[in-house]
């Protein structure tokens, strides 16, 4: 991975209202366990992570967002590439972080997310 | 010569301020009418064998609004006699009024009313003014009898109706319009259809929705006018329309009525769905209490089942994670451009917390024009 690696996000229909995502994209659910989980942008293109995450893993998405590597580091999250369950797959690490850190650095995340816009979309 | 007759009460967020929407007389001009008929039938009542009321039984008689009083508002209502003295009559309206508070105290206490239907059927327009949450209150002896919309729904059910009529705000698509026949159709989002007339009033609103439909953007439209409704509730069609404008895309309402849809699991198989019991309520607070010169927010479910609102205002990015049982909401708002946060706690359930929310987002906006103003 560079500094410049793109962490692909898959957007949740219901987090999307008139096309703007919700910063809880870039936030971990409950169900996560504080890892929020990325594709990795050398290894997999959005449209290919997105196809691999809506019929491999058979999960909804309306489209893939990302934010780079330098990015994440920025907000002091580290990056793991752990390979598994699939080979592309990551998680960005809030474990330990309160809620008011989560909410602000999932916030600066989705912001530099939304600035680079959609690198791919479902068609309608 | 006048003698005070009704002094009812008005009470709900319209009437805090001691006055009376214009558009309320309306349903006292129902009322007067159902006075008159139900005093009438009091005096047939009385005389069985005449067959006809005398002609001069309500001439020179009328209902006069005098005031609106303190304590919500209180309508100071006289029955005014043309003569210097109160017509031998005034005993049947007395008995009328006695008859119409008992309607409403009856199916207050679950008891059908002793009313006749036909004369009942006039609560379809008297109460029909009345919105969510407001009343109207009459002396009942030693307690009260009171009309809100649940009770004026209950007494349609005993009138010989087989429709009534509701003022009406709902949310539409509009899948056809017909010039040549000046009509057009309506979709709600349950997929029930309704159609109206096409009025120069509106004819341009209309055109556009039907123009956008199913475009993804500005397809809804506002429709505010008299509805028909059937026993079961069902609406049947609008008897007028007074307004139709185009709907803000952010609308609280519609979006709200979206997620009701959510179904446990909505998150890949996690994800709690938002208590759809609450949702409308939280729309209600939106409409009364957030400020119309805010914009609107967007809206997200949470995982939990809870609703987060959003706003970009400038630099700020602002959240607020809304708790749906108890409307207990997080503020918070960073700068990213600075990192500089701010947090706090409020209860939507308080009109002075909503004025707190409203205040603290009008400064963020402020903020915002001013910035804008100096980078220009």
């Amino acid at each position: 991975m560079s500094p410049e690696t793109l962490l692909l996000r898959q957007v949740h229909p219901s987090f999307v209202q008139n096309g703007r995502p919700t910063s809880q994209v870039f936030r971990p659910t409950p169900k996560d366990e504080d890892k929020l989980s990325v594709y990795d942008g050398d290894k997999i293109s959005p449209e290919a992570s997105w196809t691999h995450y809506t019929n491999v893993l058979a999960f909804k998405s309306v489209g893939v967002l990302a934010v780079s590597l330098t990015e994440v580091q920025g907000q002091e999250l580290p990056v793991i590439a752990e390979g598994v369950p699939f080979l592309e797959h990551c998680s960005v690490d809030f474990t330990g972080l309160t809620k008011t850190d989560v909410d602000k650095k999932a916030k600066q995340l989705a912001s530099y997310a939304v600035t680079r816009g959609w690198l791919f979309q479902r068609t309608a | 010569m006048k003698q005070e007759f009704f002094n009812p009460t008005l009470e709900g967020e319209r009437f805090q301020d001691h006055t009376v929407p214009l558009e309320l007389f309306k349903d006292f001009s129902a009322l007067q009418e159902m006075l008159i008929e139900v005093a009438k039938w009091e005096f047939r009542k009385s005389h069985p064998n005449r067959e006809r009321i005398p002609r001069n039984f309500t001439s020179g008689l009328d209902l006069h609004l005098e005031a609106v009083g303190e304590g919500s508002a209180i309508l100071k209502i006289s029955l005014v006699f043309a003569s210097l003295f109160p017509t031998s009559n005034l005993s049947y309206f007395e008995q009328a009024k006695t008859d119409i508070v008992d309607a409403v105290a009856a199916v207050e206490a679950g008891r059908a009313p002793s009313l006749p239907p036909r004369y009942l059927n006039y609560f379809d327009r008297f109460g029909r003014g009345l919105r969510s949450g407001e009343s109207i209150s009459f002396q009942n002896g030693e307690g009260k009898a009171t009309l809100t919309p649940e009770t004026r729904q209950q007494l349609m059910r005993y009138a010989e109706t087989k429709e009534w009529t509701e003022e009406a705000v709902l949310r539409v698509r509009v899948p056809e319009a017909d010039k040549g026949r000046n009509s057009f159709e309506m979709e709600l989002n349950d997929g029930s259809k309704l159609s109206g007339n096409l009025s120069d009033l509106y004819r341009d609103a209309v055109l556009q929705a039907f123009h956008n439909y199913k475009s993804g953007t500005d397809e809804y439209l506002l429709v505010q006018g008299i509805l028909r409704k059937d026993r079961d509730g069902h609406f049947r069609g609008f008897e007028s329309i007074e307004h139709a404008t185009p709907l803000d895309p952010q609308d609280v309402t519609l979006r709200l009525e979206e997620l009701a849809a959510l179904q446990n699991g909505w998150l890949d198989g996690t994800g709690v769905a938002p208590n759809k019991d609450a949702l409308p309520k939280l729309a209600r607070l939106f409409d009364t209490s957030f400020d119309s010169d805010l914009p609107l927010p967007f809206l997200y479910p949470t995982p939990e089942g809870g609703l987060q609102a959003e706003w970009n205002l400038g630099n700020w990015s602002v959240t607020l994670e809304i708790e749906l049982e108890h409307l207990g909401a997080a503020y918070h708002a960073l700068d990213l451009k600075t990192g500089a946060s701010d947090e706090l706690t409020l209860s939507l359930d308080s009109p002075a917390e909503w004025a707190r929310l409203n205040g603290i987002l009008t400064n963020l906006e402020k903020q915002n024009v001013e910035e804008h103003q100096i980078e220009s």
